[in-house]
Parts: structure tokens; sequence; C-alpha cells
């Protein structure tokens, strides 16, 4: 079509080649520029948060700890009011200040929607109410279960308190009751989510929110060179993408099978450029790398080294041991036994399959220079896969008998997307839930390690001709810049995490300046920057890879091993060597 | 006449051409209606799906989530976990066959 640009036949790569560093680079090359642009949004959210911690937040923390305390001293079990301190220490958050709350609601995405689209952007007050009122009776009905619940399981602590906890029986039955209560709880809570319903239209904030990134991001344009006001006239378009992206994943039916708005991005940005064509005012706004790396800066903030811990020593093996020989062999088939033609693709799809999926996958792909291609099928083998597994596995441990915290060890460590694995573990029940979603948040601190190592392994060997050997110096030259300011973000808030301490840190840092800002604005990025390779890819592009089958086969092995590999791994880790972790859980 | 048919048949070509991109772009956008509502709808006949579905309405879940900053379940999990391993019950190790026997455990 005439004015509108069709895909070029041409690879075109997610990183392109920087060539040497001069000190003109720091402001003209898309790596540094997104450094620069990464650190501005991370010390905003700093600023933002750092200085308004929530009221009597210290002496709150110390009370509840005090209370654990007391109660795991008092009962071999975790009793009511153990239970009761976990929830009100876990409440405190940054992110429930008002001023936090304005700007989550100005930041977020479509929210949910089942048959009409446009409840992912609008709810009236009459519409509300409606929700509301039809949810009330069964509200009711789970608050007057949880009460009853909670008598129940106080008359058995009490029952067992007076034996001194001596009676085995009595602390069972009340452990019982506890964890029933604890479940009548949790469904309440649920209740009142769904009958407190309130109205909102999110097209004004989508609006806003386009102009402020169409700025920020036009300005790290006009810095590098390029014409602001085409970028800001193409932005526009590359948005709205966006946003249909974010609504196709929260429809009610896809959000159930994990289709993310990275597939749906690539999906409508494609479906434009190979039918009409993208317009060419568009174009200057297809900006795939800038916002990837822009992205991949604040994921960096994400990266905290001193989440590796959070399961004890168990964890540490299963996804810290476990993760890399299975990337490493899963690679090492691909060149020797399957011999894939790109490397690229080969250390792609094996990071995205043996660490976390989509994440994985950007990172790795971003430090090796993948094209944009090998990504995009790297990320759609790992969702199909991801929607498999999210159902078989727990089913195959459910029919195998495999107890919940091993269960939820080897779901959180095979399955790929992180979100799938919360979900897998949910089906399974309460305790592979909170193992698998914590086994995976360290196997997810893993992107930084392995981005890092791919770069610098790309740079150092794989780029060589046969037997050349290159000084530490062409590897800076070579190396993607931009993963320094990654790595950066990484260090630097693990060492505000490890200075706050872990409950402070868990307030301002994971549920304040990370959840609250910088996530949102992450996955704005991504949105954008899986849009741009929509518009930018040809579906002839895809053809090659197909060949013979050798991703889905490359894909299947690894899988296959991690997934016989993690459960040996796991059973020996949490109950053999590690047994008290497992018995404290 | 014979120019001006000839014309004709050139605009009809670039018409058609014109016409083919949009027809194209209503397939596809129609292509992934029917994927959402009809193949997502018949999805949930799969063994274990409409579970699934229940399970992810019922913990708010995302599984799409690619980070673990993504969603709040990951939060609730790992804190449950810190404070279970920070604050353990009394004498763990001495209840250690009454823990074997738990249901979860086991």
């Amino acid at each position: 079509m005439a004015g509108n640009v069709t895909p070029s036949k041409e690879p075109d790569y997610v990183v392109i080649e920087s060539g040497k560093t001069t000190l003109r680079d720091l402001y003209t090359k898309e790596d540094w520029m997104a450094i620069w642009m990464g650190f501005l949004i991370l010390v905003i959210g700093l600023v933002l948060f750092l200085l308004r911690p929530p009221e009597k937040m210290n002496e709150n923390i110390a009370a509840y700890n005090e209370t654990m305390k007391a109660e795991s001293a008092r009962a071999p079990f975790k009793t009511i009011e153990w239970h009761k301190a976990s929830s009100s220490k876990k409440s405190i958050k940054a992110t429930d200040q008002d001023f936090a709350k304005k700007l989550k609601n100005f930041l977020e995405a479509p929210g949910d929607w089942k048959n009409n689209p446009l409840d992912a952007l609008y709810c009236s007050q009459a519409a509300a109410d409606a929700i509301n009122a039809a949810n009330k009776d069964a509200y009711d009905a789970a608050k007057a279960a949880e009460e009853a619940a909670l008598e129940k399981a106080k008359v058995s602590e009490a029952t067992a308190a007076l034996v001194a906890f001596n009676n085995a029986t009595l602390n069972e039955q009340a452990q019982k009751d506890i964890a029933d209560w604890q479940a009548a709880r949790e469904k309440a809570s649920k209740a009142k989510k769904k009958a407190t319903v309130k109205p909102f239209n999110r097209i004004p904030y989508l609006a806003g929110l386009a102009v402020i990134l169409a700025v920020f991001f036009g300005i790290g344009k006009a810095v590098m060179g390029q014409s602001l006001p085409k970028f800001f006239a193409g932005f526009f378009f590359v948005f709205i993408m966006a946003v249909f992206a974010y609504m196709a994943e929260t429809q009610a039916l896809m959000k159930h099978w994990g289709f993310g708005f990275p597939l749906w991005a690539i999906v409508f940005g494609m479906l434009v450029s190979n039918t009409i064509g993208t317009p060419k005012w568009v174009m200057p706004a297809v900006s795939t790398e800038f916002y990837i790396k822009t992205g991949l800066v604040l994921l960096g903030a994400e990266i905290l080294f001193n989440k590796i811990l959070a399961i004890g020593k168990p964890g540490i093996f299963v996804a810290w041991i476990c993760t890399p020989i299975t990337l490493i062999l899963t690679y090492w088939f691909g060149q020797k036994v399957i011999k894939m033609a790109s490397k690229t693709l080969n250390i792609t799809i094996s990071a995205d399959m043996s660490v976390c999926g989509v994440s994985a996958a950007i990172a790795t792909a971003a430090a090796c220079r993948a094209k944009k291609e090998e990504l995009t099928l790297a990320i759609g083998l790992s969702m199909i896969f991801t929607a498999i597994c999210m159902v078989a596995q727990p089913a195959f441990a459910k029919l195998v008998g495999l107890p919940q915290i091993l269960a939820g060890a080897w779901m959180g460590s095979t399955i790929d997307s992180t979100g799938a694995v919360a979900a897998a573990g949910a089906f399974y029940g309460e305790k592979a839930l909170y193992v698998a979603a914590t086994i995976k948040m360290i196997q997810n601190v893993l992107i930084g390690v392995t981005a890092f190592g791919v770069a610098v392994y790309w740079c150092a060997k794989v780029e060589c001709a046969p037997g050349q050997r290159v000084s530490w110096w062409e590897v800076w030259y070579r190396f993607p810049k931009f993963v320094i300011g990654f790595i950066a973000a990484s260090i630097v808030f693990s060492l505000i995490v490890q200075y706050l301490g872990d409950d402070v840190s868990s307030v301002m840092i994971d549920q304040g300046v990370l959840r609250g800002f910088t996530r949102i604005s992450r996955e704005w990025f991504f949105a954008l920057a899986f849009t741009s390779i929509g518009l930018e890819t040809n579906f002839r592009e895809f053809k090659p890879y197909f060949k013979g089958g050798k991703p889905i086969t490359l894909y299947v092995f690894g899988q296959t091993f991690q997934l016989c590999l993690t459960l040996l791994v796991g059973y020996i880790m949490f109950y053999i060597v590690f047994t008290n972790v497992t018995a404290s859980l | 006449m014979m120019t001006e048919n000839k014309s004709t048949a050139i605009l009809n070509a670039s018409r058609s051409d014109a016409l083919n991109p949009w027809l194209k772009l209503a397939i596809g956008i129609a292509l992934v209606l029917i994927f959402i509502f009809c193949v997502g709808k018949m999805s949930l006949l799969i063994p274990g799906a409409q579970r699934m579905a229940e399970v992810v309405r019922d913990h708010d879940l995302r599984p799409a989530a690619i980070f673990y900053t993504d969603f709040e379940a990951s939060a609730d999990s790992s804190e449950y976990v810190r404070h279970s391993l920070s604050y353990p019950p009394k004498n763990i190790r001495q209840n250690f066959q009454a823990i074997n026997n738990r249901e979860d455990y086991r």
C-alpha cells in the first residue's frame, strides 16, 4: 500500500552491534540512553516512596515480629495469633498510601473483562452497584463461615493449650482447624473484593499516560538526534496497539491460559504489518530496542540477590543448581546433537525454557543480539508449553501423590511463566502455591546472571572467528552496554534492600518502589517493544526456523530433562537433606 | 474507448489491490476473535481446565505474569515462607514424627 511499510526481508536484530565506545555514545546511543532513562525512573521511584513510609511502620513491624516470636515459642504449630500477626505484617505496604494509590491508578493497564471489551476500560456507578449487590450474599456467607471457623479453631487451640501442647492428637486437630479457618479467611477476603467493586473510567488515565510516555521517550529520541514531532505522531498508534494487547490478555478465557500481552502485542502488530502494512508515519515510533532496553534496566531493579535465600538452602539447590545445568545441557544439545543453525535462537530458547519464560527470553535475546523473530519464536513456544504444563503438571503430581512442598518446588522450577507457576501451585494446594511462587522468585533472580554471562560469552567466544582470541578491551567494545545498567540497577537495589533489612525493604521496596511504580512502567515498555516487533516482522521470516521442527525438539528435550532433574533434586533437598526447612513451612 | 476501458481495468485492479489488504486485516481480526471467544470457550472442555479457571479466579492470579513482581500472590507466598522460616514453631525436630504425618508433608 502506498505510504505504508511492509516488513523487510532483511534480518533485524533485537540489539544491534554498537561498535567502539566514545564519549559521544553516552547521549547518542540507545544502550546508554536506555540506562539514563531507566535510572531516572528508578530515582523518581526511590524519592517518591522512601521519603514517605507508612505511618508507624517500624513500631507495627516490631510488634508483629514480637507476637510471632512469642507464639512460635509457645506451641509446636502455627497458632491463630501467629497467623494473624503474619497477615497483619504482610498487609503493611507503601502502595496502600493515598499518593501511591493515585499513582498506580494512573499507570495501571486495562482491567479484566469477559464479553464486552469496554468493561476493561469503564465501569459506571450503576454497574458497580449491580456487581456489588449480586455478590453481597456470597460475601456475607463467606464472612459468617470465616467467623464460625475461627471460633472452632480457637476452641481447638485452647484445648491443646490446656495440656501444654503435649497431646499429639489435640495438636493435630488444632492445626487442622486453624488451616480450615485460614482457608475460610482467604475465601472471605476474595468475596469481599468481589462485593466492593468501585466505578472507574480508565480512558482519561490512558490518554494522559500515552502523552507522558510519548514525551518521555520522545525527549530521549530527540537527545539522540531524532525527530521529536515524528516520533510523537507515531507513538500513539503503537500505544493504542499495546492497550489492545493488554485487553486481549485480560479477557477472562485468555487470562486463564496465560496468553499474555507480549504474545498479543506481536500478533496484533503482525496483523497490521502483514496486511495493510505499518503506516510510514508510525515507523519513527516503532523502536523495539529502545523500549526493550529501558524496560530491562527497570527489570534489573527487580532482580534482588537477597531473595536467593528466601526458602533456605534447598531453594538454592533446586533453582540455582538445576537451572544452570539444564540451560547449559540444552544449549549443548542444540549445538551438538540437533545442530541448530542459529546459536542465538538456541540460547534464547534454552534460557526461556530453563530459567523463567518470557522475561528470561527478553534479557537473553537482548544480551546475545538475537533476531526479533527468534525472540518471537521463543516466546510463542514458551506460552504454548506453559499453558500445557500449567494443567498437566499438577494433574501428574496428583496422580502420583506428590507431597505439596515437593510438588510446589518441582512446578516452581520447571513451569516457564512465573504467573503460571502460581496458578499450577494454587491448583495443587496452598502450601504448593507458597513454595512454587517462592522457588520461581529465586529462579527469576538468575536472569541477571544469565544475561550477563551470555553477553560476555557471546562477545568473547561466539562472535569470534575460529581460533581467534579477543582482548578484554575488544570484549568491552562489543559488550551490549545496556546490560551494565541492568546489572547496576540489580546491584544498587540489592544493596538498598540489604541496608533496609528484610522487613522494611519488603514494605518500601517490594511493596513500594517496585510494585507501585517501576514494575508497571516496565510492563508498558515491554508492551510497546513487543508491539514494535510485530509492526516490523514479516510472517515469511519465520519459515526457515520451523524446518525439521528443531526449536520444538530442543524445547521438549530441555523441558523433559529439567522435569526429571528437578523432581530428583527437590526430593533429596526437601525430604532427605533439609527436612527442618520442610517441617517449618 | 479502448483507452478508457484499459484505464478502468487498471483502476479496478488497483482498487482490488487496495481492498485486499483491508480484507486480510478483517479476516485476521475475525480469526483472533474466533480464537478468543470460540477456541477459548472450547478449551474449558479439556479435563482440569475448568478447575484451573476457578483457581485463577478465586486466587486472583495472573498466569501471564512474566516476573514475580507482576502479581500479589508471589509476595504473599514469599512473605509467608519468610515468616515460617524466621519464626518456626518450637521443637520442630522433636515433633518431626507428627509433622511427617501431616497431610501436606506426606
